[in-house]
């Protein structure tokens, strides 16, 4: 019953023990104090991130966290000047363990398919944050990406900020799907000899494609996989839609045309096809929305010279 | 044609044995010196950087138990390059004795492991689970994809060593010419499987499968360790009592059995030592080539083919190789990594080619 | 006394062909035992069903009694031994390295000494101590069957420890060798008849043969065609037969034609050329026929 700090109160004197708690209570909160501004430095300032997937990379690049980026992977092509100006901890499925341990990160943050998982559970052995964000496939997706990246890094504000301007870019989308006339539409992820290997369902280019009102021929395929010539030929696709790496000169239509799959598709007689940027269109970074309009305006080029 | 007893040959056999015993005994501690070498300094190699000193007060608080788990630099030492420095260690080693014994048992210097069919069938189980499997546990987690590779590997690597040793023995007998055109057919047929699951795969897929057959010793653990250092181990230990019967068979296989050596059980055991080993080793590292061709190679130039010799210094020399190619692998691109299989590829190639076109005499 | 090594009816059959063909045969301590006949005759088939090689298709094949199959390697390792033809190298060995293994079998008992004692024995034998620490595989084809040799030879001598009767089985000894080493390697094979071991040989070269052999057996397609001792067993009717050429045996030959004797080897004769000695035959180890043959 008897609390001895009440007792204390009460049966010392008085003042002085007022004095002693009210320095005792300054004491603690100008140690709270001088914690939660050291915690926030210690989040912001003292963040090293290995990001280790391209659309993320351009994330951090947009919410102004590059400095706290110190080695990207393979896919981190843009901004141009990344790769040259960050170490790369190789293609993000075989990363090493070492390599990224020397550049003494504390968060590593990649997408879906990262690995090794031996790696990934090292990695967190070791004390640093591994977190692994869903692809993104929409707006709102890519929207909440942004956001988690924002908490993820300590840079909330900025993060939102550029998560409202995203969902607004797509929301001006709207009209241009509403107008589109839905053309049938062959995403190819790349050629190796004859084969083709194109983006079915539950893809980015599946979203990208609906998004310009277009139809995805090869929707009967889950994911990116090879496509026989006949399936190809029985899509009969009326554009050709073709990625490439930044840099890299798309090959002429009439290379791609020759080719027996694609010489007996509707595409071929207008020679439709439509050479973009893979990590632009279909990586579903902060600049997705202007790559959508892209290619809207492609399409509508290659029905204005059709006619 | 009379005795030369005025020359005491004995003395002269006592001064080759003599010789000889200098020559093996010279060679054994260059190779043990150099992979004491190579060794230490992979530890203390990498592409994160730790001091000499660091290295050895971190060997010295394991050695005492007293570890400080959550030291970056510790981490490192311990929980990566530890492991992988024994796992290189043990790989290599077998690769090269497993193409020595094969060299042996084939009575020719350009035979490697991969004619006891372990390569296409290990290569073959690993394309299908990861082109197949993927699907089949789409349902789980994506790791389960990973833990399946190396048990599937082996298996694949045993199954298909067995079908070539059913398919080349008669009545009791192998016959070691049947075995090598029977699996140069089946690595024909494996290959044809492997190009139609590469058709079939995905991007993701594909890279997967190709990065698994540069080969990478990057996922080796102390688990993995545990679970592949007792076999490898005891595989190595088998092969000095191989040593006296290859060396018989050098000379013949009739002549063997004239000798009194039971030939069959001399191929059965080599053909298991070997299966056993390479697909272990290459259910955890993927393909690596040119240790088991280069190692006994340089080998037999120096301590010529006595297989008592022969095999424990390819043991040592391939380990020397190996843990010096992922060195190399580990540092050159970092942070990122080259597969290992390049690396022996860029180091063997050339140095093979130096070797035959400067007309050595090993070759016969 | 049972002997040595007993075959009894002995066939070979591959496919339709009967390589060797109900051949019936005993090989005795002491005894230098030619096969002969010509190519396709089925005798290096035969040595190797009797060195226990090849397993006969029919028949049976004894050593001292017991069944071939009976015998373990090792023990029948030290009861013979088979010089076989020469292989080409594919490992660098040296000459003293392919003796060495050659006692892998038997040898693991032995001391390093005696080991040393029996290969330098070997080594003499062939004419082989200067080059013991040669490359096998910078030899000329001669002085590798001298080293097969040795290396037989060797292991002859340490299963001599363990038995009392052996036989050393010769696979066309002579096939690359000068003359000089070619009567060299049978002398040291009758020298071991003359021990007590008995020797069987395929020889190709009927003079070389008939010098050394004490029973000759003839074959030809798989069957035996004539067993016994050369001077009654080569007749110009056998040789008619079985090698088809029409030649005198014993005959001398043409005026003016060389002609060599190894018969005449170690006879110690020095008849002069031309020279037509007591028993009417002509001189020497070489001679030119005569013009008048008395």
């Amino acid at each position: 019953m008897s609390n001895p700090f009440v007792v204390a109160v009460v049966d010392r004197r008085g003042p002085a023990l007022l004095l002693r708690i009210a320095r005792m209570s300054c004491a603690t909160f100008a140690m709270l104090l001088a914690a939660a501004i050291f915690h926030t430095a210690v989040a912001t300032a003292a963040e090293r991130i290995v990001s280790a997937s391209g659309p993320i990379t351009e994330i951090l690049w947009a919410i102004g966290a590059r400095d706290d980026v110190v080695a990207v992977d393979t896919s981190s092509l843009f901004p141009e000047d990344v790769l040259r100006s960050r170490p790369s901890v190789g293609y993000m499925r075989a990363l090493s363990a070492e390599g990224v341990l020397s550049t003494r990160p504390t968060l590593l943050l990649s997408a879906e398919g990262a690995g090794p998982p031996d790696v990934l559970k090292l990695l967190r052995e070791a004390g640093v944050r591994v977190e692994i964000l869903p692809d993104a496939f929409s707006g709102e997706a890519l929207a909440a990406k942004i956001r988690r990246i924002g908490a993820l890094t300590g840079r909330d504000t900025r993060a939102e900020a550029l998560a409202d301007d995203v969902e607004r870019r797509f929301a001006d989308l709207a009209p241009l799907r509403a107008a589109a006339e839905p053309r049938r539409i062959l995403f190819v992820l790349m050629l190796q000899a004859s084969r083709a290997m194109v983006g079915g369902r539950n893809t980015a280019a599946d979203a990208v494609i609906r998004m310009v009102g277009g139809i995805n021929v090869a929707a009967a395929i889950d994911g990116y996989k090879p496509m026989t010539e006949e399936a190809i030929t029985a899509a009969a696709p009326d554009v050709v839609l073709m990625m490439v790496r930044p840099g890299v000169p798309a090959p002429p239509a009439e290379e791609l045309f020759a080719l027996p799959a694609f010489a007996r598709t509707p595409a071929a007689a207008k020679k439709a096809m439509i050479a973009m940027d893979g990590l632009y269109l279909v990586g579903f970074g902060p600049r997705e929305p202007e790559a959508i309009r892209d290619l809207a305006e492609a399409l509508n080029r290659l029905d204005g010279s059709g006619r | 044609m009379t005795m030369t007893s005025e020359l005491a040959p004995i003395s002269i056999l006592d001064g080759l044995v003599r010789r000889r015993q200098i020559v093996v005994g010279a060679a054994a501690a260059g190779v043990a010196a150099v992979f004491a070498l190579v060794a230490v300094s992979s530890l203390g190699t990498g592409a994160l950087s730790i001091p000499p000193e660091r290295v050895i007060v971190i060997l010295a608080e394991f050695a005492s138990g007293r570890v400080d788990a959550t030291d970056r630099d510790t981490l490192v030492l311990l929980s990566i390059r530890l492991p992988r420095l024994l796992t290189g260690m043990l790989i290599g080693a077998t690769l090269a004795v497993g193409g020595a014994l094969m060299q042996g048992l084939f009575r020719n210097p350009l035979a490697d492991p991969g004619l006891v069919g372990v390569s296409s069938g290990a290569l073959l189980a690993a394309a299908l689970t990861i082109v197949v499997g993927d699907a089949l546990l789409a349902r789980h987690v994506v790791a389960n994809g990973f833990v399946a590779l190396p048990p599937a590997a082996f298996a694949g690597g045993l199954a298909t060593t067995l079908l070539l040793y059913v398919v080349a023995t008669r009545r009791g007998q192998t016959s070691i010419g049947t075995m090598l055109l029977a699996g140069i057919a089946v690595q024909a047929a494996a290959g044809a499987g492997i190009g139609v699951l590469q058709y079939l795969s995905d991007d993701r897929q594909l890279r997967d499968l190709t990065f698994w057959t540069m080969g990478s010793l990057g996922g080796s653990t102390w688990s993995k360790l545990a679970i592949v250092a007792p076999v490898l181990v005891a595989c190595l230990a088998a092969v000095p009592f191989l040593a006296r019967g290859l060396n018989a068979l050098l000379l013949g296989e009739a002549e063997a059995l004239f000798m009194g050596l039971s030939v069959q059980r001399i191929k059965v055991a080599t053909i298991a030592v070997v299966a056993l080993g390479i697909g272990t080793a290459v259910s955890v590292g993927g393909l690596i080539g040119f240790v088991g061709i280069v190692v006994p190679h340089v080998l037999r130039l120096v301590v010529g083919s006595d297989h008592r010799a022969l095999l424990p210094l390819s043991a040592l020399g391939g380990a020397v190789l190996l843990v010096g190619a992922d060195t190399i692998a580990r540092t050159v691109v970092a942070p990122a990594e080259l597969p290992i299989g390049i690396v022996t590829a860029v180091i063997g190639a050339p140095f093979f080619l130096w070797l035959v076109s400067s007309g050595k005499r090993s070759l016969g | 006394m049972t002997a040595l090594l007993a075959a009894h009816e002995v066939s070979r059959i591959v496919g339709r062909r009967a390589l060797v063909d109900r051949v019936s045969l005993a090989i005795e301590p002491g005894e230098v035992v030619v096969l002969l006949g010509p190519n396709g005759a089925g005798k290096t088939t035969l040595l190797r069903m009797l060195a226990g090689e090849i397993r006969p298709s029919g028949g049976a094949i004894a050593w001292e009694g017991v069944p071939i199959s009976d015998w373990k390697p090792r023990s029948l390792a030290a009861k013979r031994a088979v010089m076989s033809q020469s292989h080409p190298p594919t490992f660098p060995f040296t000459v003293f390295e392919v003796i060495s293994i050659g006692l892998e079998g038997i040898g693991g008992g032995c001391d390093r000494r005696t080991r040393l004692a029996v290969i330098e024995e070997a080594l003499a034998a062939a004419d082989l101590v200067s080059l013991a620490g040669a490359d096998y595989g910078t030899l000329s084809g001669g002085e590798r069957q001298r080293v097969q040799f040795a290396r037989a030879l060797a292991q002859l001598r340490i299963g001599g420890r363990s038995e009392r009767r052996q036989a050393m089985f010769l696979d066309e000894p002579v096939a690359s060798l000068d003359l000089c080493h070619q009567l060299a390697l049978m002398d040291r094979a009758g020298d071991l008849a003359g021990e007590g071991i008995a020797v069987v040989a395929v020889l190709h070269d009927l003079n070389l043969a008939v010098r050394y052999a004490d029973r000759l057996i003839v074959l030809a397609e798989g069957r035996v065609r004539g067993v016994g001792v050369p001077s009654e067993v080569l007749s110009d009717a056998l040789l008619r037969e079985v090698y088809r050429v029409s030649l005198p045996v014993g005959g001398a030959p043409s005026a003016g034609v060389p002609f060599v004797l190894p018969q005449l080897h170690g006879s110690g004769r020095t008849v002069g050329k031309g020279e037509i000695d007591d028993e009417g035959a002509l001189g020497g180890s070489m001679g030119v026929a005569a013009k008048t043959a008395v």
